[in-house]
Formats: structure tokens, sequence, C-alpha cells
């Protein structure tokens, strides 16, 4: 569970008991809620999705001892309410910031993310591509390999030689992609730590 | 209270940043808390790109898209990663190496034995050199494709902008279904004549955001595509869709147009079928 938190360790762990009293359901979930807390704020325009999901962990985690006995209802919805909250915080200093100084967005950290070459991207992708099954790298060849009209030809005609719906089979290309997509943001992280220490 | 269905348009809107703070909050509460949902939203993000990557979408979407994943350098990420996914899936494949190519090769490659070694060297050595000959006509005939889809792309972007209307020649084409029998409608080239423009008449009720073309010479393997096109209510002939084509790109013979409208789910209509013939 990869995570810079602020708050103290104890209360991190009463998060985790909150989330779910089995410890590998609590931190498959907070996995989940991690990575959608980072599509919203990247929806949102924030300029850091990831600190800022850390963020709301970290101030969901400071009330998580309240909360183990008082809250009632979706925990999920209840980690949005708070992100909403930092997404409204966000928005006003940019406004701020920008109406008193005319500047760019201020405070912005620096980007994590440094534009990588297409070559590690491409040995990224190869390497990402053997750890997936066969059959998945298969279809996702076969998924991706035509546009436009003869893309949606080319689905039907895979949906029906697999015996699913064409919604069955966007719904499977959909999780192998972002397999796929996950492990290979990965590698070029990793790429790009062994590089900096080199 | 029954939470009020969010329908795939209202998802794609919400992707491009077109709705207001309320809805934005609904959208993504429901994203959040419903796992079904959750999943409808990924793949219509995924889909998105796609239709970006592939230019499929209107400019004024475009524009939208780029204001929403094109910001910060991790989303700028994502997108040369969906980029370079579909690339290598589109190289695999006009390698040859579909699926069941690949299943093909691999129960071949199991009968090669040191015993049978000699056997199989000049075969490999032979499907080799077909293999690049293949290759090498492939990107050839590719390119040409691609810059032909290009020239028609630009040609079809701002209509009005483009060309000088004394070198436009225009073909009104009724949907095949509903044409009366009679000749089919013949275009003459002349050497002034840049470009061909085709009002294909649109009689379905249903409208769509875009709408693809898909043009081809009755008996041969050529085959141009144009896509995000809309529909035009003309006073003199109805609702219609307008593509241009470039004069030169006419051989004569019998041409198949085949028109459908594409929901914002990316999801394609009924087609329509249209004809017509080019006689020098």
């Amino acid at each position: 569970m990869p995570r810079n938190s602020d708050s103290p360790p104890d209360s991190f762990n009463e998060l985790l008991d909150w989330l779910n009293p089995d410890r590998d359901l609590a931190a498959r979930m907070y996995e989940e809620i991690r990575r959608d807390l980072i599509k919203v704020f990247g929806w949102n325009k924030c300029i850091d999705p990831e600190g800022m999901a850390d963020e709301t962990f970290d101030r969901v985690a400071k009330k998580a001892h309240q909360l183990k006995d008082s809250f009632e209802g979706n925990r999920k919805l209840f980690f949005y309410g708070v992100a909403n909250n930092l997404i409204k915080e966000y928005r006003k200093t940019v406004r701020s910031y920008v109406s008193l100084d005319e500047v760019e967005i201020a405070g912005a950290p620096p980007s994590k993310v440094e534009e990588e070459t297409a070559e590690a991207r491409e040995e990224c992708l190869r390497t990402c591509l053997l750890e997936l099954s066969v059959e998945k790298r298969d279809l996702l060849i076969a998924y991706y390999a035509k546009e436009k009209r003869a893309k949606i030809d080319q689905r039907a005609e895979m949906a029906e030689r697999l015996g699913v719906s064409i919604e069955t089979l966007r719904v499977r290309m959909c999780r192998i992609r972002s397999e796929l997509g996950e492990c290979i943001e990965h590698c070029l992280d990793e790429r790009a730590r062994k590089n900096d220490t080199d | 209270m029954k939470e009020k269905f969010v329908t795939d348009a209202e998802i794609r809107q919400f992707l491009l940043g077109s709705v207001d703070d309320l809805e934005r909050q609904r959208i993504e509460g429901l994203f959040m808390s419903d796992a079904e949902f959750n999943q409808r939203v990924l793949i219509a993000e995924d889909e998105l790109i796609e239709d970006y990557l592939e230019q499929s979408l209107a400019p004024k979407d475009s524009d939208k898209f780029l204001t929403q994943y094109g910001h910060a350098p991790e989303q700028q990420r994502r997108l040369r990663i969906s980029r370079s996914i579909k690339d290598y899936a589109a190289s695999e494949a006009r390698l040859g190496q579909t699926p069941p190519e690949i299943v093909k090769r691999r129960v071949f490659l199991s009968h090669v034995t040191p015993r049978n070694l000699r056997f199989f060297i000049p075969i490999a050595a032979a499907i080799t050199i077909a293999c690049i000959i293949g290759v090498v006509w492939l990107v050839r005939s590719n390119n040409r494709h691609v810059a032909i889809e290009r020239e028609l792309a630009e040609l079809n972007a701002q209509p009005d902008l483009r060309v000088n209307p004394s070198q436009v020649v225009s073909l009104v084409l009724p949907p095949v279904s509903i044409r009366s029998v009679g000749p089919e409608t013949t275009l003459t080239p002349r050497a002034d004549i840049s470009v061909v423009e085709l009002d294909l008449l649109w009689i379905q009720k249903e409208r769509y955001p875009n709408y693809q073309v898909l043009v081809r010479r009755v008996g041969t393997n050529e085959e141009f595509g144009v896509s995000g096109l809309h529909i035009e209510a003309r006073p003199t002939i109805g609702n219609s869709i307008r593509v241009r084509l470039p004069s030169d790109l006419l051989r004569d013979g019998l041409y198949q147009v085949t028109l459908t409208g594409a929901g914002p789910d990316g999801v394609a209509s009924q087609g329509e079928e249209y004809t017509f013939v080019v006689a020098r």
C-alpha cells in the first residue's frame, strides 16, 4: 500500500479497521478508493491527484476513531464528501492566486512524472504484455487492432466468437486495459527511479 | 428516492467537463459508490480516449478533451500509453500476428525437432522473404491510405473554407432503400473540377452527433473513410450529410457509399447505402 501520510500510524490502522475488520479486504478497499479518488481529482483538473487522494485519506484517518462508533452508511461516499471539499478548497486557492498575482497555479508541486522516452514506453509495454496471460494478450491485440468502422465490425465479431455480448466484452477489455496501463505506469516509475539513483 | 439513470451520453459529457457542478457531484458520487456505474464510466473514458486518438471527435469535443485530459503530466502520460497500446496492436495485426495466427504459429513450431530441422530451414527462409516482401508492400500501401485519409479529413473539416466553389461539383444522392428504379446517378469529372461533393440524404428520424462515411469502389479493395461529419438542414433538399472527395481519387466504375451515425457512446447506427457511377 503506497502511502505518504502526515497522520500517525495508529489512526491509519483505525482507518483500515473502519474500512473492514479483515485486513486484506480493508487493503483492497483502500486501493480501490485511492484509485477512484485519483480519477475524481484528475477530472477536476487538480494538479496533483495522487497527493490530494493521500490528503483525503489523512483527513478521514484523523476522524477514524469517531467514525468507527458513529458512522452509518456508504464509506466510499464519506471519502467522496471529504474529497469534494478538497476540490472546492483547491478551486478557491487557484482562483485567488490567479486573481491576486496573475500567475499560473501557485503552489503546484513539481510533477512526479517526467516525460519518458518512446523507447522506455515501448520496453515497458512489451514487458507488461508478457505479464498478461496469452489469452488476455491476444484479446487485447485483436480488440485494439482496428480503428473506426473496421473496429466496430471487429469487436462485434470478437464478441460473437467468444459467445458474449458486446457489453461483456467491453467490460472485460476495460479491465485488461487498465491492468496493462497500471503495469506500464509502474514500470516507467521504476525506470525513472532507477535512473535517478544511478 | 430512486437515483435518476445516467445515460452513456451524459457520462461522456461529464468526462468532457460539460456538466454543471451539481451533476458533476452526482456522477462522481455514483462513480465512488456504485461498482457497476464505476465500470461504465471507466469504459466510457477508455472509449473517449480511443476516439480522441483516432481523431473521431468533433473539433469542439476534441478541444474539451484536451482541456480535461491534457493538462497534467500524469494524464499526458496515460494518453501516450494508450497511443502506444493502440499502435502496438495495430502493428501486430498488420504483421499478421492476430490471435489465430499466433496459435497456428505455436502449433507449427512444436513440430520442429533437430531431426527435421533441414526441412524447416528452407521453409523458414522462404517464409521470411515472403514476409519481408509482404510487410514492404503493406507499409507502402498503408502509407498511401493514411495520406488519402488525412486529405479527406482535412477536406471535410471545414468544407466551406477550404475549396473555391467553382471547383466543386455536387451530387445529391438518395439512399438506395428509397430510390426509384432508374439509371444510376452518374458523374463525369472535368479537368477544372477538383472536388466532388456528395449530399447524402438522411431519411432516418434519429439524429446523431457524428456521422461517418465509407466510400468503396465496387469490385476492388479501394475503400476510404471519413468521420466527424454532421447533419445539415438544407432548404432545397432537406436533411443531408455533406462529404467531399478529391476528384482525382475517383476512377471509372460503380461506387458504394455507406453512411452511419455514431451516438455519443460511439455505437454506430444502422447504415444507409448510396451508389453513384463515375464515367469519363
